[in-house]
């Protein structure tokens, strides 16, 4: 019984895991997508000074 | 030949449609709820009139058109077409009866506006508006980004076999696990678990911006739905602009994006599939055509030379142009801005993105990321067939959690779709032009409306003219629904007009 319990724990702990490195990846994937654009930018504007 | 539906088809579509509304009626029940903590008696009162009238409708429905039979395809379009129709008119109730609107059309409009997660409102005096009717405002936006099927379907549907035809007439057409039920209850899981970490990002955010907890508690939850479902509705007229603080544009920056992602791809990123992440075509599409605009939209900025720091860039350009591919709406501008300020190439540049627009199966709306792939790797191939030697085939293919080739049928489908878009853009700007609005102005609302954007140019106004409005609710419809399940009601109407009762003695 404990045994069993500790197991559907373990599994609702590395889905809960699992699911919080989705939510970083996904927001990191934004973050880099705008450090690209305001390089991009930068870049721009800088040329057409 | 065409066959005019039976009794029984009509009533098993009404049967569907019931359900629909049922549900509208029982979401209604959440803005009752913060009307009495917040004791609005009237906007209590406009809820009530509403889910009793919810509940009614589906009550005669279910009475006189139950039926033991299963829905088909072309049952599952209708319903889907018709049922967004229907519920754009029981859902308008309580925003009519709060009396913040000119007209009943007005109310439509925003109610399809939210269901259709656009953002675009003629709703008068918004920062006065209860808390009731705002909690209305931006549930029925989060709700219709998941899709009101798919709410449909995740209370009301459940065991049945006709389930994925509806799933796949609001314009959803992947499945996430096997069952379609189970699908949709993915949709929700995901939303959900974003929903909690989103709001919590915003309320420590707006708190240590000086908004007390209370007020800061409701805000994060409505800008939360208004991001995560690209909605891009607010509580307050000024949208964005009203909060002055970078802090919170950045998080809803990075919400309205995440929710502008296929659900597909959250599921598979979320459950193991890490590299999704950059080799999905969705968003190598996404990131071509955002850094592309990013480009047009800064050598419009250089140009008109109004805006000059790196941070005016960013703030003011890149955070709407994103919010404008993602198909949102959230605008950290005056509307006035984008006329007046952004100037004609950055104006554009904000035009193409919303026409280009997120993801397919997600909350956002426009072409799509998997389309505008299709259609580029197909335009690809074609070139490389061209250069080749006659005996050679390309053959192309993408890669959409998993590899898919591409046949004719899959690249006339994405063909048809995206005609149909250009259309709807095409009349919805000539339309604007007749009425004497500037073209770039036509262009940039009809776009915002077709796409599911949201963002304005101020030509989206209550004042706007009665056959724009309506147009515009028909650019809100077709362009959420993908336009199949359109056809196919249209198919239905003239069916029943002209088709013949042959078969069936």
């Amino acid at each position: 019984m404990n045994a069993s319990r500790l197991r559907a724990g373990g599994m609702l702990l590395k889905k809960i895991g699992s699911y919080a490195l989705g939510i970083i990846i996904e927001s990191t994937a934004v973050l880099v997508l705008s450090g690209l654009a305001l390089l991009l930018m930068f870049l721009v504007k800088t040329i057409m000074k | 030949m065409i066959l005019k539906p039976t009794r029984e088809d009509l009533k098993l579509i009404a049967w569907g449609i019931g359900r629909v509304i049922l549900g509208i009626g029982l979401i209604m029940i959440i803005p009752l709820v913060v009307a009495l903590v917040s004791t609005e008696w009237n906007t209590v009162l406009d809820f009530l009139v509403g889910i009793s009238s919810c509940v009614l409708f589906w009550l005669i429905i279910e009475n006189t058109c139950y039926q033991k039979k299963d829905l088909s395809w072309s049952h599952g379009l209708v319903v889907a077409s018709a049922g967004w129709l229907i519920a754009m008119l029981f859902g308008a109730i309580p925003h009519f009866l709060s009396g913040h609107f000119k007209a009943y059309l007005d109310a439509c409009f925003d109610l399809m506006s939210g269901y259709t997660t656009t953002g675009l409102f003629l709703l008068q005096d918004l920062d006065h508006v209860s808390h009731g009717l705002n909690m209305w405002r931006h549930l029925l936006t989060y709700a219709g980004g998941q899709g009101i099927i798919v709410i449909a379907l995740t209370f009301l549907f459940a065991g049945s076999s006709g389930a994925f035809k509806l799933y796949a007439s609001e314009g959803k057409e992947e499945k996430l696990l096997p069952n379609v039920i189970r699908t949709a209850r993915a949709i929700w899981m995901i939303s959900l678990t974003y929903l909690v970490v989103g709001s919590i990002a915003l309320w420590i955010s707006l708190s240590c911006e000086g908004m007390p907890a209370g007020r800061g508690f409701l805000h994060s939850i409505w800008l939360f739905m208004g991001a995560w479902s690209t909605g891009g509705f607010a509580p307050q007229s000024l949208n964005l602009l009203y909060y002055h603080s970078l802090i919170i544009e950045l998080i809803t920056l990075v919400i309205f994006v995440i929710g502008s992602f296929n659900f597909a791809l959250h599921y598979a990123v979320w459950t193991g599939k890490r590299s999704e992440i950059y080799r999905n075509i969705e968003i190598k599409s996404f990131v071509t055509t955002s850094l592309i605009t990013t480009v047009i939209l800064s050598i419009g900025f250089s140009k008109v030379g109004l805006y000059t720091s790196l941070g005016e860039f960013f703030r003011k350009g890149f955070y709407n142009l994103m919010s404008g591919h993602t198909t949102t709406g959230n605008q950290s501008i005056y509307s006035i801005s984008f006329q007046h300020e952004f100037g004609f190439i950055a104006m554009w540049a904000v035009i193409l993105a919303m026409a280009i627009g997120a993801s397919a199966c997600s909350t956002g709306g426009g072409f799509k990321g998997l389309r505008m792939g299709i259609f580029s790797k197909y335009l690809w191939g074609e070139i490389k067939q061209l250069v080749s030697p006659e005996s050679s085939l390309q053959k192309v293919k993408i890669h959409h959690v998993r590899d898919i080739w591409l046949d004719d049928e899959i690249v006339k489908g994405t063909m048809l779709v995206l005609i149909s878009y250009v259309s709807i853009y095409f009349i919805g700007g000539l339309l604007g032009i007749i009425y004497g609005y500037q073209p770039s102005v036509a262009f940039f609302d009809a776009v915002s409306a077709g796409s599911n954007t949201g963002l304005s140019a101020s030509l989206t106004s209550p004042s706007m003219p009665s056959l724009l409005k309506v147009y515009y609710i028909f650019e809100l419809w077709a362009g959420r629904l993908e336009f199949m399940s359109v056809f196919a009601l249209f198919g239905m109407i003239i069916a029943s007009i002209k088709g013949r009762r042959t078969g069936r003695k």
